[in-house]
């Protein structure tokens, strides 16, 4: 049955864990974070504290403990920290584990924008992320609430059926039918785009954390660069392999090249 | 004589005018700024000493002992490599008064680097007219004398305040994400999505339960009548004044409901008619024929061979027989 299939895509992703199991990692964390929203008004002073609480959230999600509020706020610190590149590697972690979550999709957006791509050149059209954007992408609804919707319109088909078998009602038991198929159509179409999205994000990626990388042809410094420009921090980069220290990797636009892999962070 | 007093009146004029010195050419050394004099002294001083990255140190050459100071030329320190290695040089502001003999020039230093340490030494050519030139000599008359190096500290440079920017939070990230609905347990998505067609299956399954089919009614029926009957039996076998009859009427009834007889029958033949109608197999109809018949003969018999016990035995087996226990 697809609605039960659908089901099962979604709970496929980590179960929630309770903040309170790491209560004193995610209690400082979390007191790091309100110290730096206090320290808001001078940047210098703020930005450790971002440092700091950053760190921890990484060091609960290191554990395990795949919690999407611990997701958002390590990315959230990372980019309030400055580190624009760790943010876009968190938020991709985040979505790797929640494929569907808005706000992640949101924070991550917004923080592509920050990153420092140049206006012109070979870098400016081949590193910019594109993104294909589905029928359900553009709908702007959660999945989730999509799926709410064909739990509710199976609910409702499943209703007038078992009325229609009750009245005997020829006319009834279709109607019901097509309700119970809108829902399963609705269902096959969320399965595919659970499909898509966890494709989409559990890929090997990397994200440029030095700015001013550069993308040779080789694995080695005396391998000629691939584009005239450098990378900025924030570039994310798809891994196609890995030699002595080196990240074979693809860029959105399609360049393929290699990067020093001290220069990035893996999302793994 | 002629040539020997002409020589006379010469050195007659310059002692009474130094500034008349005739300096060779031959023999100069480079850079010569055109001194002249005897036991010249050159003095540097700087002020200040101790200064910032970006100051400037005022550097004065006092030269001394020349005999002819309006020729001497302002020496070119930029040219110098030692110098304008470690500074900036531009000319000073020109001395307020120079005493007899005497040349003082000031210039602007600014070190290029804060790891200078000191004005290096400076070297002032001069010509002596007292000493002899001699041919295989000629830059014997030129001397040089030279200045002490100067040492000077620069400070490192006090940084000022850094400006204070405030941090631009965005609206999502101004406060800590707590756990939302989204992460719903995974039991739960599969609870939400089997329960519509289950509570619907369910659902007809009580219907089906509160509302029988035929058949099943039927039987529901019969399984009621009979055990009626049989309670009503044995209720008659504990009561040892029990009227055939009572047991008759009480096979009748559960015959009746049974085989959904329309009414009560009268006669053992009346009974064996409506059985038939009402589709009753063979054995069936013998079986309740041969009952009745042996009721009869327990109710009208002048002198009867069964008791009423014996009746509802019969009785009960005929039900029991009826709903196929053995």
């Amino acid at each position: 049955m697809i609605p039960l299939a659908l089901v099962a895509a979604m709970a496929t992703g980590p179960s929630p864990v309770d903040q309170a199991g790491n209560g004193d990692l995610s209690a400082a964390a979390e007191s790091a974070y309100r110290a730096g929203l206090d320290a808001r008004t001078d940047a210098a002073r703020a930005r450790p504290h971002f440092v700091r609480a950053a760190e921890l959230y990484e060091a609960i999600w290191e554990q395990g403990n795949y919690s999407l509020a611990i997701a958002r706020n390590m990315a959230q610190c990372r980019f309030l920290a400055g580190d624009v590149g760790r943010s876009i590697r968190d938020y991709r972690r985040g979505l790797r584990a929640f494929p569907h979550d808005g706000d992640l999709r949101v924070g991550l957006a917004f923080v592509r924008e920050q990153v420092a791509y140049p206006l012109v050149g070979d870098v400016a059209d081949a590193a910019r992320p594109k993104d294909n954007p589905s029928p359900f992408d553009r709908l702007r609804i959660p999945l989730h609430r999509l799926a709410w919707v064909a739990i509710g319109l199976s609910a409702v088909g499943w209703f007038v059926l078992a009325r229609a078998w009750f009245t005997a009602r020829g006319g009834l038991a279709l109607f019901g039918g097509a309700i119970v198929f809108a829902a399963v159509a609705l269902g096959a179409g969320l399965w595919w785009e659970d499909s898509r999205q966890r494709a989409r994000w559990t890929q090997p990626a990397a994200v440029v954390l030095a700015p001013g990388t550069d993308l040779r042809t080789g694995n080695s410094d005396e391998y000629p660069k691939r584009l005239d420009g450098r990378l900025p921090a924030g570039v994310e980069l798809k891994v196609l392999g890995e030699r002595g220290g080196w990240l074979h990797v693809e860029l959105a636009g399609g360049a393929v090249g290699w990067v020093p892999k001290d220069r990035v962070a893996e999302v793994n | 004589m002629t040539g020997n007093r002409f020589l006379v009146l010469l050195l007659a004029v310059a002692g009474t005018a130094h500034a008349e010195v005739v300096i060779p050419v031959i023999g100069q050394p480079s850079p010569f700024y055109g001194a002249a004099g005897k036991g010249v002294k050159v003095g540097a001083r700087a002020e200040p000493v101790e200064l910032t990255p970006d100051g400037v140190v005022v550097y004065t050459l006092q030269i001394q002992n020349l005999v002819n100071p309006a020729d001497v030329q302002r020496p070119d320190l930029s040219a110098i490599d030692a110098l304008s290695r470690d500074f900036q040089i531009e000319d000073g502001p020109a001395p307020a008064a120079e005493p007899d003999g005497t040349r003082i020039f000031n210039y602007r230093l600014r070190p290029r680097r804060a790891s200078v340490t000191a004005i290096p030494a400076f070297t002032f050519p001069y010509y002596d007219p007292s000493l002899p030139q001699p041919p295989d000599k000629p830059d014997f008359p030129f001397r040089k004398v030279r200045t002490e190096p100067i040492t000077i500290r620069i400070r490192k440079a006090v940084q000022p305040p850094a400006a204070v920017v405030p941090l631009e939070v965005p609206d999502f990230a101004a406060e800590p994400a707590r756990s939302t609905s989204a992460e719903l347990p995974p039991w739960l998505w599969w609870a939400a999505a089997a329960a519509p067609p289950v509570l619907a299956l369910g659902w007809c399954g009580i219907w089906h339960m509160l509302n029988p089919g035929g058949a099943r009614l039927r039987r529901r029926r019969r399984s009621r009548a009979a055990r009626a009957a049989i309670r009503t039996l044995h209720s008659l076998a504990r009561n040892p004044r029990s009227d055939p009859g009572t047991v008759v009427w009480c096979v009748a009834g559960y015959l009746a409901e049974r085989f959904e007889l329309p009414g009560l029958f009268r006669t053992p033949d009346d009974l064996t008619r409506r059985l038939r109608e009402a589709g009753a197999d063979v054995d069936t109809v013998a079986q309740c024929e041969a009952f009745l018949k042996s009721a009869d003969v327990a109710r009208f018999a002048p002198a009867p061979e069964r008791s009423a016990d014996a009746l509802i035995v019969d009785a009960e087996q005929l039900v029991r027989r009826l709903e196929g226990e053995p």
